[in-house]
C-alpha cells in the first residue's frame, strides 16, 4: 500500500506538495499532481517542471513485460475476485515495477496541472510536444497533453498536435481536434 | 455525509429483509432470492457476487464470513491487476466493479461485519485504488464530448465511491465531485431517444444498469426523488428515456435487438424491475415476464444483476394494458401483433463514421421476429472470419488495443453488406467516411414506421435523393415493406434481407424454416421479383454460425419494391414435466450406468433451471434426465431445454448426434427430429446429459447461462403459405393456400421527374 495518510494531506495541505512532489510512491506524487491542478497557480510551474524530468527520467513503461497466472483476459478479469499473481522478469526491480503500475498517471496529472494554471514556458512546453511525437506514450497521456496545449499552445505546438490528430484512438484524436480548433481561435496556426 | 448503519442505496432493508426471509414467501423474486442464497452458501468463491447482499439480508455469520472472505479475496487481487493491460488501457471496466465492492463494503460495515481498524484499512485500500485508477480514467475522458457507456461507469463508479467514503477519505472529494458533475452531464447528453448508439450489448450491459444506480445515487446526492424524469443540465434526455431504450431491446421470447457485434444475447433484468417498479409502465413489466432466471450476466461487469432485481423487485402487479410497438424518430421502432406472437424492427440509428465497432451500418435495416424466435440474422462474424463478409475495402490493423502484438481484423460484418439494407451499385462495404446527416423523415402511425434514409447514402451515391423504407403489419399477421429508391442517375440497387437458415423450396418468393420450426415466407408483390439466395457460413456467430442471404436486384433511376412477410408456426409443443434425474457429481457416468440410475431415481425435476437452483439439491455439474413417450406417427422433434452445456442425448440408448445445435444451444432450444428407426406407436425411452453452470463466470464473459425452459414433444401444425400477391387499383392482395387477403393500399408517392426510369 502506498503512504495513503501522505496522499490524503497533499490534498488538504498545499505546503506537503514539494515533499509530496519528491515522494518515492507515485502514488502520493500523483496526488501532489492533483492537488497543484486544484490549485491552478503559476507559483507551481517549477514543481510541475521537476515532476515532469523525475517522471521521464523513470524507467520505460512502453514495453512491460509481466505475465500472470490466473490471469483470464483484459476484461474479463474486471468480473472476477481472485486470486490473481503477477510474475516478473528475475531482474525487475522495484523502480521498475512501480513504473509498470503508474505508467503515464503522474503525467497525465501534470499536463492537467498546466492546463489549469493555463501558463508555461518553452522548456514546459517542449516536454508536451514530446509526448506527442512519441508513438509509445500511453494514449491517456497524449489526450491530456493536447488538452494543455489547447490553453498553452503555440505556433510549434500545430505540428505534434496534427501527429496526435491523426491517431487511430478516440480520445486523443479529440482532444487535438479541440485543441486546434481553440488554437485556431486564438490566431494560432 | 452517509449513515453507515444503514446499507446505502437499499430504501427499506427492514422491509425487504421481512419480504425476503418470510416463510412460506412465493413469486418470482422469492425464487431468484432462494438461487442467490443456495449459490452464496454452497460455493461463495463461485458465485462471490451474490455473498455481501445474502449476508445484508439474513445477518447469518457464517454469511457474514463467507462475504469477508470474498471481499479479502478481492482487496488480495488489486496489487496484480495494476500490472493488466486491462486496468491500464480498459480502467472503465474495473471501476464498476470496484465501485460495487464498495458499496458492498458499507452494505457490510452497516451490519457490523469490521470491526473499527478493519474498517479504515480497507476503506483506504478502496478510495486509494479508486483515486489512482478511476478518477485517472474519468480524467482520460474528453469532457463534454465523450459520452458512451465507458465514461458513464467512471463518473458513476467516481461519484458512488466518493460519497461512499465522503468524510472517511480526503481522497474520496475528488472522486465525489468530479463524479457528481460529470455524471449527470453525461445522462442529459445521452440521445433523446436514450439510445447510446453503442447496440444492446452496452444499452443492457452497462448504460441500463448504469442509469438506475446513477439516478439512486443523483437522488440522494441531491436530496430529491425524481432523478429518473429529472432532465439534468446540460442536456435535456431524462434517465427514463435509456430505460425504456433498454426495455423496448427485449425481444418477444427474451433475447435482445441484435444491431450491434454481439448479435443476439440475453438480456438484464435489474433495470427493467427497477422501471417496472419506478413507474408501472407495462413495457418493464413485458419485458421482465419474457426474462429467463438461469442466466448470470455481469452488468458493468459485475455479476451482480439479479441482486438488484431482487433489491428493485416491483411489488405491484403488471398493468392490464399493452406496451405494443414503439417508435423513436432518431432510432427506429417496432410493430408487434397485440399477442406479441409477431413482429418486425426497423432501425434507422446513425453509423459512427469511419470503423463500424460495437454499431453496426444498418440504415432502415428491418428484423424479423415470430414466436419469441428470431428470423433475421445480425451480429458479428465466428471467430474463423465469415469469407462471404470479409469485403476487400474492410480490413483494419490496430496497436492501441492490446500491449502486444497489433490486431488485424476485417470489419466487413459490421457495414451494410451484411445487413437486410439497400445496397448500390454492389457496394457491400456500405459505411460513412465522414459526419453528417443520415436520415431525413421519419414517422408512424398505428402498425406502420417509415423513414428516408437517402441523406446516409448520399456520401457514397451523390445523385441520390430518396431511400425511404415504409413497414407495415397487417391483420396482427402480414408484415408489408415498402422501398422507394430514386436518384438523378441509373444505379444498380439491391434489397437485401439476411435470414436464418434453413432455405426451404416455395414456389413464391423465398422461404425459409428455422430449427425451432418457425417459417418465414417473403415476397414481392410489384415485379415477381425472383430473389438471388445464397448461403453464407461463418456469419453470423450464433444462433447458427451461418445465414442466408436473399436478393432482389433493379437498374434505374426509380426503384420500388413491394414486399410481403408471413410468418408461422409449423410445430406445436406439448410439454413434458417431472422427468426422472440422477446427479453425476463426477461427471463421469456411462450411457448404460446412467440408464440404470435413472430408471430407479424417485427424483422428478422438471428441467425449468440446474437442478441444485430448482430444489434444495446437491451442488453437481452434471445431471440426467429420463422420461419414456410414445412414438407418434409421422415427424416429431423433441424440444429440449434451452443452454445445455456438454449434452448427450439417446434414445432407446442409441445416441443421437446434437453437433448441428453446437453454436445455437446458448440461445434457442433445440428441436431435435425424432429417428424413423423409432417404431410408430412404440414407447421409447428419452435420457438427455447435461452440464449446468457452477459458477457466474463460466460462460466466458458473455453470460453464463444454465439450462431452463424444460422438455416439450412436438408434432406438425398446418400453416398458411402464401401462393400469390398482387398490387392493383389501390388494392394489396395476399392469397394464401387459407385464404385471400385485401387490405387498400396507398404506394409511397414517387417524384414525377424520376418516375419511369
Amino acid at each position: 500500500m502506498p503512504d495513503v495518510a501522505m496522499m490524503e494531506r497533499v490534498l488538504c495541505d498545499p505546503a506537503s506538495i514539494p515533499d509530496a512532489a519528491q515522494h518515492p510512491d507515485w502514488e502520493v506524487r500523483y496526488t501532489a499532481a492533483v492537488a497543484i491542478e486544484a490549485l491552478a497557480d503559476p507559483a507551481w510551474l517549477p514543481t510541475v517542471l521537476a515532476m515532469w524530468r523525475r517522471e521521464l527520467a523513470r524507467p520505460d513503461y512502453a514495453r512491460a513485460s509481466v505475465r500472470f497466472v490466473e490471469h483470464v483476459g483484459d476484461t474479463r478479469n474486471a468480473e472476477m475476485i481472485g486470486p490473481l499473481t503477477a510474475v516478473f522478469p528475475a531482474d525487475t526491480d522495484d523502480a521498475t515495477r512501480a513504473a509498470w503500475a503508474c505508467r503515464g498517471r503522474v503525467r497525465q496529472a501534470l499536463a492537467f496541472a498546466i492546463a489549469a494554471i493555463g501558463q508555461c514556458d518553452d522548456v514546459l512546453r517542449e516536454l508536451l510536444h514530446d509526448r506527442l511525437r512519441d508513438v509509445d506514450e500511453d494514449y491517456p497521456v497524449k489526450a491530456a497533453v493536447a488538452r494543455a496545449l489547447a490553453r498553452v499552445g503555440a505556433a510549434g505546438s500545430i505540428a505534434p498536435l496534427q501527429m496526435a490528430l491523426a491517431m487511430d484512438e478516440w480520445c486523443t484524436h479529440t482532444e487535438a481536434a479541440l485543441a486546434l480548433a481553440a488554437l485556431a481561435a486564438h490566431g494560432i496556426v | 455525509m452517509i449513515d453507515w448503519s444503514q446499507p446505502w442505496l437499499i430504501d427499506d432493508i427492514a422491509g425487504l429483509r421481512a419480504a425476503l426471509l418470510a416463510p412460506g414467501a412465493s413469486g418470482q423474486r422469492s425464487v431468484v432470492w432462494r438461487m442467490l442464497l443456495r449459490s452464496a452458501r454452497r460455493a461463495p468463491e463461485s458465485y462471490p457476487w451474490y455473498t455481501a447482499f445474502v449476508a445484508l439480508i439474513t445477518r447469518d455469520a457464517g454469511d457474514i464470513a463467507r462475504a469477508r472472505q470474498v471481499l479479502a479475496a478481492y482487496l488480495g487481487k488489486l496489487d496484480a491487476v495494476q500490472f493488466t493491460s486491462g486496468l491500464q488501457l480498459h480502467f472503465w471496466c474495473f471501476a464498476f466493479p470496484h465501485a460495487k465492492w464498495s458499496l458492498m463494503f458499507q452494505w457490510l460495515c452497516s451490519i457490523g461485519a469490521y470491526d473499527d481498524d478493519e474498517r479504515r484499512a480497507i476503506t483506504a485500500q478502496l478510495v486509494c485504488f479508486q483515486f489512482t485508477n478511476m478518477h485517472y480514467g474519468l480524467r482520460t475522458k474528453p469532457e463534454p464530448a465523450c459520452v458512451d457507456n465507458q465514461t458513464l461507469a467512471l463518473a458513476l463508479s467516481n461519484a458512488l465511491v466518493g460519497m461512499v467514503f465522503e468524510g472517511h477519505s480526503a481522497l474520496a472529494e475528488p472522486l465525489r465531485h468530479d463524479g457528481l458533475r460529470r455524471l449527470p452531464a453525461i445522462l442529459g447528453a445521452l440521445p433523446a431517444s436514450g439510445y447510446s448508439g453503442e447496440g444492446s450489448a452496452y444499452m443492457d450491459g452497462v448504460i441500463g444498469p448504469a442509469v438506475t444506480l446513477a439516478v439512486e445515487v443523483l437522488n440522494r446526492a441531491r436530496g430529491r426523488d425524481d432523478g429518473l424524469w429529472h432532465t439534468p443540465q446540460p442536456g435535456d434526455t431524462p434517465p427514463i428515456a435509456a430505460l425504456r431504450m433498454v426495455a423496448r431491446e427485449v425481444l418477444p421470447g427474451g433475447l435482445l435487438l441484435p444491431w450491434d457485434n454481439y448479435g443476439y444475447q440475453f438480456g438484464v433484468r435489474s433495470p427493467l424491475a427497477y422501471g417496472a417498479a419506478r413507474t408501472g409502465e407495462a413495457l418493464f413489466f413485458e419485458a421482465l415476464a419474457a426474462c429467463i432466471w438461469s442466466y448470470d450476466i455481469g452488468v458493468g461487469w459485475a455479476y451482480d444483476d439479479l441482486v438488484w432485481t431482487v433489491i428493485w423487485w416491483p411489488a405491484a402487479a403488471a398493468p392490464h394494458e399493452q406496451a405494443g410497438g414503439w417508435f423513436e424518430e432518431q432510432v427506429g421502432g417496432a410493430l408487434w401483433s397485440a399477442d406479441r406472437q409477431r413482429g418486425v424492427v426497423q432501425i434507422w440509428d446513425d453509423s459512427a463514421p469511419g470503423i463500424p465497432t460495437r454499431a453496426h451500418v444498418n440504415p432502415n435495416a428491418v428484423l424479423f421476429h415470430a414466436f419469441g424466435v428470431p428470423l433475421s440474422a445480425d451480429g458479428a462474424a465466428d471467430g474463423q472470419g465469415c469469407a462471404r463478409f470479409a469485403f476487400a475495402d474492410t480490413w483494419r490493423e490496430v496497436s492501441y488495443l492490446s500491449l502486444d502484438a497489433p490486431v488485424r481484423y476485417n470489419y466487413g460484418d459490421g457495414c451494410g453488406g451484411a445487413h437486410s439494407v439497400v445496397l448500390f451499385d454492389g457496394w457491400e462495404g456500405l459505411r460513412l467516411h465522414q459526419d453528417g446527416p443520415q436520415r431525413g423523415v421519419a414517422g408512424h402511425a398505428p402498425a406502420l414506421l417509415h423513414c428516408d434514409v437517402a441523406p446516409f447514402y448520399r456520401e457514397s451515391v451523390p445523385d441520390v435523393r430518396r431511400v425511404e423504407r415504409r413497414t407495415l403489419l397487417l391483420g396482427e399477421r402480414f408484415i408489408v415493406i415498402e422501398d422507394l429508391i430514386e436518384a438523378a442517375h441509373e444505379h444498380d440497387v439491391m434489397a437485401r434481407f439476411v435470414v436464418r437458415p434453413e432455405l426451404t423450396p416455395t414456389d413464391c418468393g423465398v422461404r425459409i424454416v428455422t430449427p425451432e420450426g418457425i417459417a418465414l415466407q417473403l415476397v414481392e408483390v410489384l415485379h415477381a421479383a425472383t430473389f438471388r439466395c445464397e448461403a453464407v457460413a461463418g456469419f453470423p456467430t450464433r444462433p447458427d454460425g451461418r445465414s442466408v442471404v436473399a436478393d432482389v436486384v433493379q437498374r434505374g433511376r426509380q426503384v420500388r419494391w413491394l414486399f410481403v412477410a408471413l410468418a408461422e408456426p409449423t410445430r406445436v409443443a406439448h410439454r413434458l414435466t417431472a422427468l426422472q434425474a440422477i446427479a453425476d457429481p463426477a461427471g463421469a457416468l456411462d450411457d448404460a450406468h446412467a440408464c440404470r440410475l435413472l430408471r430407479a431415481s424417485p427424483l422428478r425435476l422438471d428441467g425449468q433451471l440446474p437442478p441444485h437452483l430448482e430444489r434444495d439439491l446437491p451442488l453437481a455439474r452434471t445431471w440426467w434426465y429420463r422420461a419414456t413417450l410414445r412414438r407418434p406417427a409421422g415427424a416429431a422433434w423433441l424440444r429440449l431445454p434451452l443452454g445445455l452445456a456438454r449434452p448427450r442425448l439417446l434414445l432407446d440408448g442409441r445416441p443421437v448426434d446434437l453437433a448441428p445445435w453446437a453454436s445455437s444451444l446458448a440461445l434457442l432450444p433445440p428441436d431435435v427430429p425424432l429417428p424413423d428407426w423409432l417404431a410408430v406407436d412404440a414407447v421409447f425411452e428419452l435420457v438427455l446429459r447435461s452440464d449446468v453452470p457452477l459458477s457466474h463466470y463460466e460462460g466466458g464473459g458473455d453470460g453464463t447461462l444454465g439450462l431452463c425452459g424444460g422438455f416439450a414433444l412436438c408434432l406438425p401444425v398446418a400453416n398458411e403459405q402464401i401462393r400469390a400477391a398482387s398490387f392493383a387499383d389501390g388494392v394489396l392482395m395476399v392469397q394464401t393456400d387459407h385464404a385471400l387477403h385485401r387490405w387498400p393500399y396507398a404506394l409511397l408517392p414517387a417524384d414525377a421527374a424520376t418516375s419511369g426510369g
